[in-house]
Formats: C-alpha cells, sequence, structure tokens
C-alpha cells in the first residue's frame, strides 16, 4: 500500500471538496476494481463498490503510473 | 468564487462556494460537477483542462465583490 502516492490537486482540491472522502477507500478500489481502463490520453480509472458509501461505485483516477492518485467522486453513471 | 489551477496535472477546480460536495457527476470525459447536500452547484473540477479550457486569459466583467489575485 506504501507505493500510492497522491497529486497536489487531490490533496488540495479533491480531498477539501469532498471530504467524506477517505484515501483507504482509493487504494481499495484501486487494488479490487471490477474494471479499469485508460481515461484520455494519461490516466487510468478505476471502479470498486465501497459499503461505506451504501455500496456505490467509487470511481479513481490516477495518473498514467496507475499509482499515483488524482481524482475520486461516487460515479452514478457506472454501469459494472 | 475561486479557481484553482494546478500546472503539473493540468488540473482546474473552479469553487463556486466554500460548501462542500456530497454528490458528483460526470458530464464529459474529465469534468466532474460537484453538488451540495441541497442539490446547489458548488463546483467544477476540470481534468486535462488546457484542453478543454482557454486558461491563457480571464475577463471579470462587472462583477459586485472584492477581486483578488494571487501569483502562484
Amino acid at each position: 500500500m506504501d507505493h500510492y502516492k497522491f497529486t497536489e490537486y487531490f490533496e488540495k482540491e479533491v480531498l477539501r471538496k469532498r471530504p467524506y472522502l477517505k484515501k483507504d477507500w482509493c487504494i481499495y478500489v484501486i487494488e479490487n476494481a471490477i474494471r479499469s481502463e485508460p481515461q484520455e490520453h494519461n490516466r487510468h480509472r478505476f471502479w470498486a463498490a465501497i459499503p461505506e458509501l451504501e455500496g456505490r461505485y467509487l470511481r479513481i483516477v490516477t495518473l498514467e503510473d496507475k499509482v499515483t492518485i488524482h481524482n475520486a467522486f461516487p460515479d452514478r453513471g457506472f454501469q459494472p | 468564487m475561486k479557481l484553482n489551477y494546478y500546472q503539473e496535472t493540468d488540473s482546474l477546480y473552479i469553487d463556486l462556494s466554500e460548501r462542500p460536495s456530497t454528490e458528483s457527476r460526470e458530464i464529459s470525459e474529465g469534468v466532474v460537477l460537484d453538488y451540495d447536500a441541497d442539490g446547489k452547484l458548488v463546483g467544477i473540477d476540470i481534468d486535462n483542462a488546457t484542453n478543454k479550457v482557454e486558461l491563457n486569459k480571464l475577463i471579470l466583467s462587472k462583477l459586485p465583490g472584492k477581486i483578488e489575485t494571487a501569483a502562484a
């Protein structure tokens, strides 16, 4: 778990605006994703359901390296 | 309202108010809207912003409040 990193944008904007999010959830999603795929030309996205979010799917967006976590939000539009 | 830009990741957060988000919705690839508990729009999260926003110019026209700028 220690090899994951977080961008400055995630630390200062995403966590500030979505204070209910937990970093542990982000790492859980990457390691337990039911789907993952490229996003735009330089990101990667992962989805997994989070029990604490009433089973909603959380989307995690990483940089290309797949270990630097950059964004996270509950993704209502995701179809498993 | 605040515009916070992060050059390293080309990410822009437009804070429409200081209220926290409780609900988010992606409206197009890399653009996520944040809503508060009352369903009001409180922020716009834009990734790879230079492809989507004209960042080289910002025009503030007739805004009633105080305008501050902060150099990063």
